[in-house]
């Protein structure tokens, strides 16, 4: 066995004939092992589990491992990315302290289900595990993470539960399950005053939004295509004070709620293809971009629309046929831009 | 990879680098590896080395940093060898007695009786 106690950085990135990890029984101080893109790697040596100076472990689309050795127990791990490894179809036990662990990506990977044992992942800031099309169920003690910031489950389509209790997790800023088969949204997701980004889109089984009034902190919201009919977005939207940017695109409202208007920080609105939108209420003056192509049954849009002058400013309507016959197709952006340019004369 | 050049270079120039400490090869293909480097070597960083492992001989005591992405490595280094032969030796060896053993037992109880 080689000793080399003093090697701190491996990488053999792109080594695409490389078949197996080093054993890093003597390699002792190892701090960063980088194996990204290493496609015929299979075997990964079990002296990995238990290293104890390894900060950083990149294996990204080492498309050919199965199995990672089992019972972690790596004291000094700080960033752990398996991305692309879409034949790892388990992440291993956590059997010992790994208290450092702050990054946890698992994004594309053939991963079924995850052990309850990352209740052991006590720093845990980022767990990423979009696209993971196998991905059936996340264990309850999820909540047990009280340093979680963000939670990517974007894409996961077989993902039926997630844990009720997330209201547990009050570090929560980022949560993502869009394109989920999520049957139920725990209420008391809407609970979280940390939250900051929360996308939701192609959640079906949202029949009415619950109050919105306790994400104070929310930023960005995403709703595109949840079915949303009249009235099922709540009036009290406009509690969203720190909203930035709204995605309500592919729903079936008719019209929005007015307190619209309340939302002071709102940057960008984006309401595409909503196809039974009538008309547009005012919109906060710090806006900068609205996307309402596909709104075909758009009649009426605020007069003038007021976008900030602050910086570049996009109103993009195609195909909102209602629109231009309501305000004469050849002549609506010139009339637009004269009304625009009046409100700042 | 853009840029890259083939070349032909005497790999047994770098067994006479004894005392070499940083190596640093970038933008070149070589068709064979080099069949020593420095044990002083402190870091090396090959892209698209172009052996299948480290040189046989190379005591990486001393080394901090091994960068060598796009390598053809199939395996770090072969340590284990030297391992395995032991092992081999050490079960030879047991079973050898085991089977003295077996020979010599009767002769033993013959001898007691």
């Amino acid at each position: 066995m080689q000793s080399a106690v003093n090697l701190k950085i491996i990488n053999l990135s792109n080594s695409l004939n490389l078949s197996k990890t080093p054993d890093l029984t003597g390699i002792p101080n190892l701090e960063s092992l980088i194996l990204e893109g290493c496609t015929s790697l299979s075997k990964v040596h079990p002296s990995l589990a238990h290293h104890k100076k390894l900060q950083y472990m990149n294996l990204v689309n080492c498309k050919s491992i199965r199995i990672l050795p089992n019972n972690l127990e790596m004291g000094s791990l700080k960033v752990c990315i398996l991305d692309g490894c879409s034949k790892l179809e388990k992440f291993p036990d956590i059997v010992g302290n790994m208290n450092k662990l702050m990054v946890l990506h698992l994004d594309e990977t053939g991963i079924t289900k995850l052990s309850s044992s990352i209740r052991h992942l006590i720093g845990l800031e980022v767990l990423s595990m979009n696209n993971c099309k196998n991905l059936e169920s996340i264990p309850s003690s999820i909540t047990c993470l009280k340093s979680l910031k963000k939670l990517d489950l974007s894409g996961c389509s077989e993902l039926q539960n997630i844990p009720q209790n997330l209201e547990e997790v009050e570090s929560l800023e980022e949560f993502d399950v869009s394109g989920t088969s999520i049957r139920q949204l725990p209420t008391s997701l809407f609970l979280l005053n940390s939250l900051k980004v929360l996308s939701l889109d192609g959640f079906k089984r949202l029949a009415v939004l619950p109050s919105l009034s306790g994400l104070c902190s929310l930023e960005v919201l995403g709703l595109r295509a949840c079915n949303l009919r009249e009235g099922a977005l709540p009036e009290d939207i406009g509690c969203l004070s720190s909203l930035r940017s709204l995605d309500l695109s592919q729903n079936n409202f008719v019209s929005l709620p007015k307190s619209i208007d309340q939302l002071f920080e709102l940057e960008m609105l984006v309401l595409e293809d909503c196809t039974m939108l009538e008309s547009l209420p005012e919109v906060p003056s710090k806006v900068q971009t609205i996307y309402l192509n596909g709104c075909i049954s758009l009649k009426t849009i605020p007069d003038p629309i007021k976008l900030s002058s602050s910086k570049i400013s996009e109103f993009i309507c195609l195909n909102c046929w209602e629109l231009y016959n309501h305000n004469g197709q050849d002549s609506m952006g010139l009339t637009m831009l004269e009304r625009y340019l009046k409100v700042f004369s | 990879m853009p840029g890259i050049k083939e070349a032909q270079w005497n790999m047994k120039a770098f067994s006479k680098m004894s005392k070499l400490r940083l190596l640093k090869i970038d933008n070149v293909q070589l068709s064979e590896g080099p069949e020593n480097l420095s044990n002083k070597l402190r870091f090396l960083e090959w892209h698209s080395y172009p052996s299948k492992s480290l040189p046989a001989g190379l005591q990486v005591d001393e080394l901090v940093e091994l960068h060598m992405a796009n390598s053809s490595i199939e395996q770090l280094w072969y340590g284990c060898k030297v391992r395995s032969t032991n092992l081999r030796a050490f079960i030879f060896i047991f079973l050898c007695m085991i089977v003295v053993s077996i020979l010599l037992f009767p002769c033993l109880i013959a001898e007691c009786s």
